[in-house]
């Protein structure tokens, strides 16, 4: 007898632009107390899937077209709402993939815990406070006492989500659907929350539906797989099959996708060095920021009249002609603010930056504006890094026109070429941003950093916000024409594999300082500081028998 | 090693918009608004009619039939006449004059003030962008409609006063508006990259902020104009507002007041005029807002 | 919150004096006094009255011990009513207007909020367009319109409700009172409307919904608090829109409340009692402005956390 079976569970939304249909036909079973991962990209379905059967899709342009959820003898999707909801928050419960907004901010954390166990179980306010308490040890939150008393703002993000999870669990429901409850938070707390839910379904005997786009991440946790890709189920296993003998296409070039193995090693001794930091201070003053426990932490020093907080302390290295330097780390850790300060988008501090041996602090303005066309940066967010009022055409443009590489004449001809190099059709040309995919404005947004043919690139985590096959195309360019155009580049990330895929040397960075830097094979073989090797340890591995043996090690550890 | 085939289409859940400009799906999405383009339709007309009024009223302006005196809607005047036997429809329609340039030119003044007042505390931030925003919350706390009677008292009653004054009072929402825009446009990764390209700050904000700024600029204006004529149409109504013999419809909605019983057509049309065109740019500030700004779609 | 509370106090304290003094040069910038309009006073009895009223003093003496007179609470003698007070003009005048004015606002934020919040929980139904479109009726008939027409049907054809007067005969504060409020409940109808809309799409009330809490719960609990933030943060200026207002239905409805007393005044050129309305007034606006200020950072706990650790 399973928990849980869905047959033939088809989805559509109803727009005035048409029907898509998130879901088609999609069925599966799930026993008590086992693990499921229901994978895919954006647009696959994954989550459409899980929220219908809890009614949370918004009903009038979402419409379940046909199917059934079995579980407790009932169908889900026929049920009263007012039989529905009794389930709801109390037999199956659901945690999202944004602690911070899932949260109701202007209830205390405590009353938005109790609320389940006072509506469902019908206990009184005391009692459920007392049950929230444990339960908040339970999570691993310390404290409980006051926690109870916070307003969501006031957590982090990974303790939130242990909000979230206590929440979820406080009435001992029999199963547990996680959308996503790790892509919003650093690489360790990811991995720590992991290690939480496992430990609690082993507990409690919780079935999970873990959804997810990331492979790696499911790799150790999952007992099968559902691969989803435009609302159908692709593939579907036990995880040792999915990982080792795919058996459809999709499922190959997912697994292909997620970056694996290290660059070849080069040797750049002989190279001359083309910038140079040195001592690179900044402050923050801290009231400004929502209050993140880990910046926090990296209170060095604390100003007498305001608290400071420290992005960047003391940073020096140099970056040799022709490498790609890799800078690692979590949130708060000062890696953004080094890429920005570098190319003059924020003040500096304390320090000084040489590129080509010129000190770009102490520039004559008539060069400060000619060196602009050295420096370019790829940033993060291909949705906001166009101006959606320019047309393609104008955006790769402007930097030709403006630093005079090109001329009304010849300025058609520079940019469809330019097109040609990114992977574009000419077409595109005439449209705009919102016309294109992620994965499309972002090969835009290098298209554009590299239109003056510049010596030096800052990437700030340009895949980050892609899809995984997506991410691995786009790396691809990335590869490319920095070896076709013979740049240096800066490549920025909290994701260690895709570094190591692409970085000769890795510089890894915590609370504003550089705690390791060194040769790519060198992290990964040898690393020597402790919060690198963390780090290492919390990557997921997309290889099951792995996994299971790095948890067994730190289990033993205890 | 992975492969980089070409390029691969994403499938999201919101279809694919209609390609074009931001503009033209603006207007698409707007056409499919009958409300509004009826709204709009009405505006149009009731601008030519204002424009074209000395050529096209029936009769005089300042004709007067006492022998008449006030009569109910006829053939002979379609609105009716007031007590001066000048007919209404004539004096409905030269009143429509003060009251649509009242409203666009007071808006447009109001409009002016604000977006550079905000453009220019929202782009600088920091000390000047607060020092900015301060005036605004101090001048947003003053009872501007007791200053507007007193200077209305003070110096006579001015038309170009009466649009100054108006003007003064609805500029501090509108820079509260573009400003925030403006804020919110600054924290957008394509400004990052005018500035990492070099570009001078006047022309990011030409170039990159400003045409991101008109959607919200555009409807609110439309919505600023009605505030405007209702704000107009109250000082006339108490008689601060526009003087004889110059009329406007809360002039005239005034004096129907007094003779309400015997003579109700004398309220009753300007009312409805002021009324319908209220109502139309209300309509279509509401369809502006909807068509020029995808994410507030409603399903 | 103690402190950022006195700290907004402190500062509205020069907005008063601002006003207060503009206030006070306008008003004796105006061509023409207080006496002027009397065709039929001789010169001398002119004088002496000028001399009575100070008017001949140097304006700077003027001011001066007209601010000195106010923080003695004195608001000085009518010009126009020889013999009565400002202050007891506006002690007669005052509770008219604000029963007026309180009986408004409270149809407006209950009528506009229950309606608004109706509407938004039923987006795109009938019960969505019904009340939105007869909001929207309420926003663009304005109250000096609205108020004869109601008049007219209710007082003069039907017969219903009287017109005139307040409390002197039973019904009379009700025309009046929905002239005033009726545009004000449209506006909050549609804000309600709006916020509510808002927040129901919010993550945090998709949880509500995922731990299974009844509906009334997530409405009244967890979707107004957020959703009524705008409506509260109008609460201010309406105030201020409902004071103005009541100039024009005081006027209407022959009401003798402060409204009137003011437009009369404006006319007259009544110095000390321009000064004096006006002084009253705006401190009650900034008061009431300041006190939603207040409220509104009261209500989010962020920026309660934010204002507390600033300075």
């Amino acid at each position: 007898m399973s928990l849980l079976s869905v047959e033939d569970l088809t989805v559509h939304f109803h727009s005035r632009n048409g029907i898509i249909k998130a879901v088609k036909n999609l069925s599966f079973v799930l026993d008590y107390g086992e693990t499921l991962a229901i994978v895919g990209e954006s647009g696959s379905g994954k989550s459409v899937a899980s929220y219908s059967l809890l009614d949370l899709i918004p009903k009038p342009p979402g419409k379940i077209e046909s199917g059934k959820a079995i579980f407790n003898d009932s169908d889900l999707l026929t049920l009263e709402a007012l039989d529905l909801q009794k389930i709801r928050g109390n037999e199956i419960a659901i945690i999202f993939q944004d602690p911070m907004s899932s949260l109701n901010p202007y209830l205390t954390i405590g009353e938005q815990l109790i609320e389940p166990i006072i509506y469902h179980k019908k206990k009184s306010r005391k009692e459920a406070k007392g049950l929230a308490l444990s339960m908040l040890t339970e999570v691993g939150l310390n404290g409980p006492d006051n926690k109870f008393y916070c307003f969501p703002h006031e957590l982090s993000g990974g303790m939130q989500q242990r909000v979230m999870i206590a929440m979820a669990l406080i009435t001992k429901p029999k199963l547990l659907i996680c959308d996503e409850p790790t892509t919003a938070l650093d690489v360790t707390t990811q991995a720590q929350i992991i290690r939480l839910i496992q430990k609690i379904q082993k507990k409690y005997k919780i079935a999970v539906i873990f959804i997810s786009h990331d492979l790696g991440v499911v790799a150790g946790i999952a007992d099968r797989i559902i691969v989803m890709k435009n609302g159908e189920a692709i593939e579907t296993g036990i995880t040792n099959d999915i990982f080792y003998s795919p058996k459809t296409q999709y499922t190959k070039k997912l697994l292909s996708s997620i970056p694996r193995g290290e660059k070849e090693e080069k040797n750049f001794s002989s190279k001359k060095v083309l910038l140079r930091v040195d001592n690179l201070v900044k402050y923050y003053p801290a009231n400004q920021d929502a209050f993140n426990w880990q910046i926090f932490k990296s209170f060095s020093e604390i100003n007498t009249k305001k608290r400071y907080v420290k992005a960047l302390d003391s940073v020096s290295f140099d970056i040799k002609k022709g490498e790609i330097f890799g800078v690692v780390g979590e949130s708060g850790s000062g890696k953004s603010s080094l890429g920005k300060t570098i190319l003059q988008l924020t003040s500096l501090d304390e320090g000084q930056i040489y590129f080509s041996d010129k000190n770009l602090l102490n520039l004559p303005s008539s060069e400060k504006i000619s060196m602009r066309k050295h420096m370019q940066m790829i940033f993060q967010d291909p949705y906001s890094s166009l101006n959606p009022r320019m047309t393609i055409f104008d955006i790769l443009a402007e930097p030709l026109l403006y630093h005079s590489l090109a001329t009304n004449t010849n300025i058609q001809k520079y940019v469809l070429s330019l097109i040609d190099d990114i992977g574009l059709p000419r077409i595109s040309a005439k449209k705009y941003p919102h016309e294109f995919s992620g994965g499309q404005r972002q090969r835009i947004a290098i298209g554009r950093a590299i239109a003056t043919k510049p010596e030096f690139i800052i990437a700030d985590e340009p895949v980050s916000a892609l899809d995984v096959t997506v991410q691995a195309q786009i790396l691809e360019l990335i590869l490319n024409l920095t070896e076709k155009h013979n740049m240096t580049m800066m490549f920025i990330s909290h994701d260690l594999s895709v570094v190591r895929y692409l970085a000769d040397r890795i510089a890894v960075m915590q609370y504003g300082k550089i705690v390791e830097l060194n040769k790519t094979s060198e992290i990964f073989s040898s690393a020597s500081e402790k919060y690198t090797k963390e780090l290492l340890g919390a990557i997921p591995l997309a290889d099951p028998k792995e996994e299971k043996k790095r948890q067994n090690i730190i289990m033993s550890d205890r | 090693m992975v492969e980089a085939p070409k390029y691969e289409e994403k499938l999201s859940y919101r279809p694919k918009d209609l390609g074009g400009s931001l503009w033209s799906d603006g207007w698409i999405r707007l056409k499919k608004n009958k409300l509004a383009i009826a709204s709009l339709c009405i505006l149009g007309f009731l601008c030519v009619t204002a424009v074209l009024t000395p050529i096209i009223a029936p009769y005089g302006y300042e004709e007067q039939n006492l022998l008449l005196g006030a009569v109910p809607p006829s053939s002979d005047h379609w609105l009716g006449t007031d007590v001066f036997g000048r007919d209404m429809l004539t004096r409905i329609m030269y009143g429509s004059r003060i009251s649509l340039a009242v409203g666009f030119i007071a808006s447009g003044v109001a409009l002016c003030i604000g977006v550079l007042w905000g453009s220019l505390a929202g782009y600088s931030g920091g000390r000047i962008d607060a020092f900015m925003m301060r005036i605004v919350d101090i001048l947003y706390a003053l009872p501007f409609m007791i200053f507007i009677i007193l200077l209305m008292v003070i110096f006579g009653r001015n038309l170009l006063l009466l649009f100054l004054a108006i003007g003064a009072v609805e500029w501090l929402t509108m820079a509260r508006i573009v400003r925030g825009q403006v804020l919110t446009i600054k924290q957008q990764d394509f400004i990052e990259a005018a500035t990492s390209l070099g570009l001078s700050h006047w022309t990011i904000v030409r170039r990159h902020i400003i045409p991101n700024t008109l959607s919200p600029v555009i409807v609110y204006t439309t919505l600023t104009i009605p505030s405007v004529m209702l704000l107009e149409a109250f000082l006339s109504f108490l008689g601060l507002g526009i003087q004889p013999p110059q009329s406007s419809w809360g002039l005239l909605i005034s004096y129907g007041v007094e003779t309400m019983e015997e003579y109700p057509w004398l309220i009753f049309f300007p009312g409805l005029f002021l009324s319908i065109t209220l109502f139309s740019l209300n309509f279509l500030g509401d369809g502006l807002r909807d068509a020029l700004d995808p994410r507030a779609s409603k399903d | 919150m103690f402190y950022f509370a006195l700290r907004r106090l402190i500062q509205s304290i020069p907005v008063l004096i601002i006003v207060i003094t503009a206030t006070f040069f306008l008003v004796r910038a105006a061509p023409g006094g207080p006496f002027s309009a009397e065709k039929n006073v001789p010169p001398e009895v002119v004088k002496a009255l000028e001399a009575q009223y100070k008017l001949d003093q140097p304006i700077w003496q003027q001011y001066t011990s007209y601010i000195n007179d106010l923080i003695h609470g004195q608001f000085g003698p009518s010009f126009r009513y020889p013999g009565r007070t400002v202050n007891e003009l506006i002690e007669a005048g005052l509770p008219v207007t604000a029963e007026l004015a309180l009986y408004a606002m409270l149809l407006a934020v209950f009528v506009g909020v229950s309606s608004g919040v109706y509407a938004g929980l039923r987006p795109n139904s009938i019960h969505d367009y019904l009340p939105m479109s007869l909001s929207m009726i309420g926003i663009c008939v304005p109250s000096f319109l609205m108020g004869p027409l109601m008049v007219l049907f209710f007082g003069i054809y039907m017969e219903w409700l009287p017109i005139s007067g307040w409390g002197n005969t039973p019904g009379d504060k009700i025309l009046p009172t929905i002239t005033l409020g009726l545009g004000y409940a449209a506006f909050i109808s549609r804000l309600s409307r709006g916020g509510i809309l808002e927040v129901m799409s919010k993550d945090y009330i998709r949880t509500a919904r995922a731990k299974g809490l009844p509906a009334r719960v997530i409405v009244f609990k967890h979707a107004l608090r957020g959703g009524l933030i705008p409506v509260v943060a109008f609460l201010g200026p309406a105030f201020a829109g409902l004071l103005s207002g009541s100039f024009v239905v005081e006027t209407i409805f022959q009401i003798p409340g402060l409204g009137r007393f003011y437009v009369q005044a404006a006319f007259n050129r009544d110095y000390t009692m321009i000064l004096g309305t006006t002084i009253f007034f705006s401190t009650l606006i900034i008061m009431f402005n300041l006190l939603s200020d207040i409220v509104s950072v009261w209500l989010d706990p962020k920026l309660r956390d934010q204002y507390r650790h600033n300075k």
